[in-house]
Parts: C-alpha cells; structure tokens; sequence
C-alpha cells in the first residue's frame, strides 16, 4: 500500500502531503492570502506582534495539549492567568517598601506558580479521590478565581509593579519581544516531555486507555494530576507576562482566554477523546489563529463577524480531522 | 513474593515485584487501541527501557524487534496503531509488552479468547516455551479449557527456578 503510494510520484504525492500535514499547508496558505489581502500584515513590526499575543496563548496551550491527550480538561485558564497577575502585582505593592522591587516581584511570581501548580495537581487528586470530573472542577474555579482575583485587587487595577518589570510582557531582547522566548522554551520543554520522556509515554498510554495503563503499572492520577499542576505552572507564567505587558494586576483579563486556548489545542489536531495529538500542533493553532484574529482586524472585519468566523474555524477542523481520520 | 510479603497490591507493586499479567480482556484492559504497535510493546515495561527516565525510539526499538520476532508476531509497521492488528497478533502484542519488563511469574487470564486456532496453538507454545525458560513461571487462568492439550494448568517451579532472579 505504501510502497505503491510512494512509486506513483506526482497527484498522488500531493494527496498524500495534504493527508499527513493539513493544518500546517492551510496555515501556509492563509498567510500566503493575508500577505497580498492584508495591509500591513507582512512588515515585520506586525508579525512580531501576532508572534507576541500569539505567545501568551501558546504558552497555556502547550500545557493544555498534555491536559486534553491525558483526556481531561482545564477550563479555569483564563481565571488562572489573572489570579497569577493580581498575586504578583499584590506581593510588588505590599513588599516593596521592606525588600525592593525586584525582590518582592521575584517572590510574586513564585508564589503564583506554586499556586497554580497546587491548583492544578489538586484537581486531578479531586477526581482520583471524589470521582469529580476535571470539567466541574475547573469551572468551578473558572468562577471562584476570577473572583478571588478581584478580591486582591479590590476591584482595580493594581499598578504596584516596580520600574522595569513591563520587560517582560512588552520588552524586546535582540529584537524579537521577550515572551517569544518563554513560548519558545515552554514548546520545546512540552516537546521533550511529550515525545522523549517516561512521563510523556504515559500521558499517551493513561489517555488512550485508562485500565489499561492502569494494568501496566502506571500510576494514572500521578500522571493526569501532573498535567494539569503542569498547566497550571504554565498558566500563572502566562498570567504573570501579561500582567507585566499591561503594566498592573487586573482581575478582569484574560476573560475567556480558556476557549482560545482549548480552540488552538484543537486546531492542532488533538482528539477530546484523548490519546491522541501533538505539540507541534498545538504551536500550528496558536499560530493560526492568531494570523486569522490580527488579519481579520487589518482587513477591518466587525468583531462580531471575528468570532462567529473563530467559531466557524474550529469546527472545521475538528471536521477536517475526522475526515482525515477516516481516509488514512 | 520472593519471601517478602505483598498488601493492598497495586499493579505497579506487583510489577515491581516481578508479576507479569496479561488481562483476559484485551481490548478494554490490555491495549491502548489508539497507540501504535511499537507503544504498545513498551507500555509496561518503560522503567526498565528508560532508567533516566528519557526516552527514545531507537532506545525501544530492540525491545520492540526483539518480542516482534520471538513470538513471531506479523506486523507491517510496528508505528501503526495496534488495532489495525488481528487478534492473535493483539494478543501476543499483550504478551509482549509484559515479557519485556522481564517478569519472574507470568500470569496469563484466558489468553486464548477471541484468537484463531493457529495463534492459539502459538500463543500456548509461548507460554509452554517461557516456562521452560526458567525465570518465567506461567500460572494460567484458562476458565473453560478451550482445547485439548492447552487446558492442563502449568504452576511454575515456586521454589527453585524463580529464586535466581529475586
């Protein structure tokens, strides 16, 4: 079968690069399109744009990837990420004056990643223990860390940050923004994870088929309660870089960040049903849909329009997924 | 288990001490449908592969040609997913991935089911083969005896033969 598909060169070649990297050809055609539609959208000032906001996202999503093979969900993302900024912008204004700056930042941003891995790792303990599906869970704590944000802040934005933290969300280094980088590492740590490690193997194995996993000896909570204290981590680094970006901790940002970053999981071709998907993909959605948002922007397309097309989107692809699926 | 007392056993436990078990259930307990034939073949035995804990194809990959030959399992493409696999082949994939964690007892829950008679016949020289091995000892589980010559319960050595690993 494949010999005979490789010695016929030519469409069928063709057919089968369609079916091996689908996303990957749509994403080259639609920046190809926006390059000769879309005022402005090749100039390097922009594209380092898309790669910026595109970053903040990507940074959850690769997270989210491991989150969503392993079969379970994470929807308090989006509340995650302004809880992180709110704790980092709490501990700037209330340590500044006995520590300085840097110092009261520093210890900020640990503890929001301690947090967000504690809130992460607990969720999956709450379905290994109280069989609470990860779905209630989150959304639970979609509602209840938005809340405790603003219970931080009081309702306002904390500009507590010390002078030169904004480096970090809005700053450049060589040229390129700084939490490029970040989503640069967190791709290729998530990359070595999923493909190289025993952990990754398992993440594979527990969403696939839980007893059997099970019956393998792995130990299948361990495994789901670290991916999402995983995300969680991830999702307070996000939260910590945008809150830098906008200069104060802010109860209200990152409001519905979570079906963004679940929507370019899924672009990315990983199943809901688990078992199945890709970083590489992931980092395709992110990139996808952050071409599509800022091309639709430059080409002066309503908002309203913007979100029924994001809708439209994502079920194509998971469409196009599963038709794909059952040509292989 | 080799003198020390096992409670509250946990597959991972048991695993640690040197059981193997093959579920009489394959396609809801014994294989991740969705993962390929290669995945499949390491699934239980990673710790022993990957001591570090990093992980690489060609690091499994003498694991994998080596169950693939030894028990003669006919796969095109080991990265393709198990299921496209028949249910003998599934089953000795099941096999496989316990032999590789290089159990001292093997215990196999009406391998047979659901498996013609030819891989039948080689499952049961399997387990026949890996008793005579030694370090292997096989207590078999075949409920309803499916064929002559494949019913008698074999009990692994519990003394001698087992002893040499522990």
């Amino acid at each position: 079968m494949t010999a005979a598909l490789t010695a016929k060169a030519g469409p069928n070649a063709a057919i089968r690069l369609i079916k091996t990297y689908p996303m990957e050809l749509i994403l080259a055609v639609l920046i190809l399109a926006l390059i000769f539609t879309a005022p402005g959208f090749a100039s390097l000032r922009n594209l380092l744009n898309v790669l910026r906001t595109g970053s903040m996202l990507g940074i959850i999503a690769f997270g989210m990837t491991s989150v969503i093979i392993v079969g379970e969900i994470d929807l308090s993302v989006g509340a995650g990420a302004a809880l992180a900024g709110c704790i980092v912008a709490w501990f700037a204004g209330a340590l500044d004056d006995s520590l300085g700056g840097p110092v009261a930042v520093l210890i900020g941003v640990v503890v929001a990643l301690g947090v967000g891995f504690t809130l992460g790792f607990s969720v999956g303990k709450f379905r290994h223990w109280f069989n609470v599906p990860s779905f209630i869970c989150t959304l639970a704590l979609f509602t209840a860390l938005r809340g405790a944000a603003n219970l931080i802040t009081g309702g306002f934005p904390l500009a507590t940050f010390p002078p030169g933290f904004d480096f970090f969300g809005g700053g450049y280094l060589f040229g390129i923004p700084f939490p490029v980088y970040i989503f640069a590492l967190t791709f290729a740590g998530m990359h070595f994870l999923m493909n190289y490690t025993r952990f990754g193997r398992a993440v594979y194995a527990v969403g696939g088929n839980m007893e059997a996993a099970r019956l393998s000896g792995i130990d299948i909570w361990w495994v789901k309660s670290m991916t999402l204290g995983i995300t969680g981590v991830m999702t307070a680094l996000s939260g910590t870089l945008i809150a830098s970006q906008i200069g104060s901790g802010t109860g209200t940002t990152a409001t519905g960040m979570e079906l963004d970053v679940i929507a370019a999981v899924i672009i990315g071709g990983t199943s809901l049903f688990g078992g199945k998907g890709r970083i590489w993909g992931t980092l395709i959605g992110v990139l996808f849909l952050g071409c599509i948002s800022n091309g639709m922007t430059l080409l002066n397309v309503s908002e309203y329009w913007q979100y029924v097309v994001r809708g439209g989107i994502i079920l194509g692809a998971v469409l196009l997924n599963q038709v794909l699926e059952r040509v292989r | 288990m080799n003198g020390k007392g096992v409670t509250s056993a946990t597959p991972k436990q048991m695993k640690e001490a040197g059981l193997g078990y093959t579920p009489e259930n394959r396609k809801e307990a014994g294989l991740v449908q969705v993962l390929s034939t290669h995945d499949n073949l390491c699934l239980a035995s990673l710790a022993h592969i990957a001591p570090s804990g990093i992980v690489t194809r060609t690091r499994e990959q003498s694991y994998v040609r080596r169950r693939i030959s030894d028990l003669a399992i006919k796969v095109p493409e080991p990265m393709l997913p198990v299921s496209s696999l028949s249910g003998g082949n599934q089953q000795k994939v099941v096999i496989g991935n316990w032999l590789n964690t290089a159990p001292q007892v093997m215990f196999f829950d009406e391998p047979s089911r659901g498996v013609d008679v030819q891989a039948k016949r080689q499952i049961f020289d399997i387990i026949w083969d890996q008793a005579e091995r030694g370090p292997c000892g096989n207590v078999r589980f075949d409920r309803a005896g499916r064929s002559a010559g494949s019913c008698r319960p074999h009990f692994g050595d519990a003394s001698g033969a087992h002893r040499r690993r522990g």
